[in-house]
């Protein structure tokens, strides 16, 4: 059991809307998640939900959080991008470490809010660990997937796409906003989401991490294993791992992630306990 | 590569790659993808970038159109006009 608490996080001007859970019993660390965007974000709710809830009931004070401009914190969207928003999740990691009076903090990102994650990770002092459910490697191909995404949404609803990838990208070279799942994407999201590149910022990035691939086949992609190969050369501890569970930020409807939730509480045991 | 073939591993991968709790072998030809089978957006795209690995063809922004894509009997006919193209 846990306790559950609604929490507001100053943020200069803005403000961050939050849900703290506190365990019970003793703290053996504290951890922030980090959202991912679009409609990715509403999808995976209920799994971020089960898993706070989760790790609370194991020690763990969690931390939920909406970035500024999404969900119920201050701000428009399109007034945000992503150094905004690792920029939140340091607020979020010291307002995590004054509530919760303990050094020992983690984050955890899923998807695009993983790749922010590890590319805050280095901004935060007292940070132990990372963990990353299925991060987003390389986000030029992640836009281009989201792209496609739209293109087929347009195909399913008008019978064929109205637009192309090109017409698209030259919108917003123009400076005109694309819409993506509702969001009004500009050319300043576009160019910090097409510029992540997580192997190239592997050298600098955090010591312990977690990373864990989410698919029902198991199988480890190329891409997160060249992620681990690239932190390993940089000094990095990291362990990749499987979750066999279906894609939950892309399914509409009631989903369950047991073996996820199991596997990474199993990893963030065994590292509060060793040291 | 008979159009047959493209049908059967069409089917392998809409089973597999689209998390459907199906056999493939269940999967009728002319049956509607998204009415009967519960394919929707998200899993079209799925379905789209693995044919383009399967096949190793690509599926041009401007031929994206449901017609290909209403059953697997559409799709292979239209795979297999991709691959003789290219």
């Amino acid at each position: 059991m846990s306790m559950e608490q609604s929490v507001l996080i100053p943020r200069g001007r803005d403000t961050l809307s939050g849900m703290l859970y506190r365990p019970e019993g003793e703290i053996r660390c504290g951890m922030v998640m980090c959202n991912p965007l679009f409609e990715e974000r509403k999808s995976s709710h209920r799994i971020m939900v089960d898993a706070a809830r989760a790790f609370a009931a194991n020690g763990c004070a969690v931390l939920r959080f909406d970035y500024c401009g999404c969900g119920d914190s201050t701000g428009d969207f399109k007034d945000f991008s992503c150094p905004d928003w690792r920029e939140d999740i340091t607020h979020a990691a010291r307002f995590m470490t004054g509530q919760i009076g303990l050094n020992r903090l983690g984050l955890l990102g899923l998807r695009l809010g993983a790749s922010l994650a590890f590319e805050a990770a280095q901004m935060i002092e007292s940070l132990e660990f990372t963990v990353l459910w299925e991060p987003i490697i390389h986000g030029r191909r992640h836009f281009d997937y989201e792209l496609r995404r739209k293109l087929v949404r347009e195909m399913v609803t008008f019978g064929q796409s109205r637009v192309t990838r090109a017409t698209l990208l030259k919108d917003l070279e123009d400076g005109r906003p694309i819409d993506l799942d509702g969001y009004a994407v500009n050319s300043r999201l576009f160019h910090d989401i097409t510029t992540i590149d997580l192997i190239k910022a592997a050298a600098q990035r955090p010591r312990k991490v977690l990373l864990v691939h989410i698919a029902p086949s198991g199988a480890g992609p190329r891409e997160l294993s060249a992620l681990k190969e690239a932190s390993l050369d940089g000094g990095a501890h990291i362990d990749l791992i499987s979750a066999e569970e279906d894609p939950f930020w892309n399914l509409v409807g009631l989903v369950e992630c047991p073996s996820l939730i199991d596997k990474t509480k199993a990893w963030i045991n065994l590292l509060t306990s060793n040291t | 590569m008979t159009e047959e073939n493209i049908e059967d591993r069409l089917k392998r991968m809409i089973a597999s790659r689209l998390f459907l709790k199906i056999a493939p072998e269940a999967i009728e030809d002319n049956k509607s993808l998204m009415d009967d089978y519960g394919v929707d957006s998200v899993s079209l795209l799925e379905l789209v970038v693995g044919i383009e690995e399967e096949f190793g063809i690509v599926i041009p922004d401007e031929e994206f159109s449901i017609k290909h894509f209403a059953t697997v009997a559409a799709l292979a006919a239209f795979v297999g006009s991709k691959m003789t193209a290219e």
